[in-house]
């Protein structure tokens, strides 16, 4: 079609006046600049795609992330769990000493080792806060999973734009503003999902928990 | 298996559905709450959460 554009605008050339030759190779000009632009799409298209599939993407790295983190954490609160165990059982040992060396008259180092039991009490109650501290994992995964969703969203979108519109193609305005606006209304969304507690409490209220 | 599964497998099990279930979950949406509720739910924390709230809730289970 352009180039039937071309030879129409050549033979309508011979037929115009001086001023009128000039925008008429322009015209002529214009439609070339088309054709190539056009070739070199379609050349430089393959290449594109295969390229952004070899891509380092940051998605990836951000689900390693959180599949370590997950594990890291799950390893501490079972070796927590098991340090627990442990303390219950080694207290619930030195409570029988005691009992025993008090009726043995052993008043002193009954005393002593009561000493000892109360502080592995104390430590008992810190491993718990370990791992209530270690919770924040859980809140963690979900927001880099939304950051995942996000990226990949982003990223598809990106590739999209390279290829229909070309690498040589700069500072135009290529639908950042639809991007940006879908990123936000994720963001929105997420914020409007959270939940605290005081909320959950009167919500369970209606059902009847008192 | 999710925490709600978890939940109706306790509840439909003849040996097992008495047992209080507290849930512990970031999920924190309401259609969480409201789904848990009617799994049977014995109560439900948000995270994070403070060692006040999980006594306050245990407390009201095992009151």
């Amino acid at each position: 079609m352009a180039r039937q554009s071309i030879m129409f605008i050549r033979s309508a050339g011979g037929n115009v006046q001086q001023r009128e030759q000039k925008l008429y190779e322009e015209l002529g000009e214009l439609v070339r600049f088309v054709e190539r632009a056009k070739k070199a799409i379609s050349e430089a298209s393959p290449g594109i795609l295969s390229s952004s599939a070899q891509l380092p993407t940051a998605s990836s790295h951000l689900s390693d992330l959180n599949k370590m983190t997950e594990e890291g954490t799950l390893e501490v609160m079972r070796l927590t769990e098991m340090i627990q165990d442990n303390r219950d059982r080694m207290t619930k040992e030195l409570t029988a000493v005691v009992a025993r060396l008090q009726t043995a008259d052993g008043v002193k180092l009954a005393e002593r080792l009561q000493n000892v039991a109360g502080v592995m009490v104390e430590d008992g109650k810190h491993l718990t806060e370990i791992m209530t501290a270690l919770t924040f994992q859980d809140l963690v995964a979900q927001r880099v999973k939304k950051l995942v969703t996000i990226l990949d969203e982003v990223q598809s979108r990106l590739v999209e734009l390279v290829v229909i519109f070309g690498i040589q193609q700069h500072g135009e305005n290529t639908g950042t503003e639809g991007t940006a606006g879908h990123l936000l209304k994720q963001l929105e969304e997420s914020k409007k999902t959270a939940m605290k507690q005081q909320v959950a409490d009167d919500i369970l209220d209606q059902f009847g928990f008192k | 298996m999710t925490g709600i599964d978890m939940l109706r497998a306790i509840r439909a099990d003849e040996k097992l559905k008495a047992i209080p279930v507290l849930m512990v979950t970031a999920e924190a949406q309401q259609s969480n709450l409201v789904e848990a509720v009617q799994a049977g739910v014995s109560n439900y924390i948000v995270k994070p959460f403070t060692a006040e709230t999980m006594q306050e809730k245990l407390g009201k289970i095992f009151k």
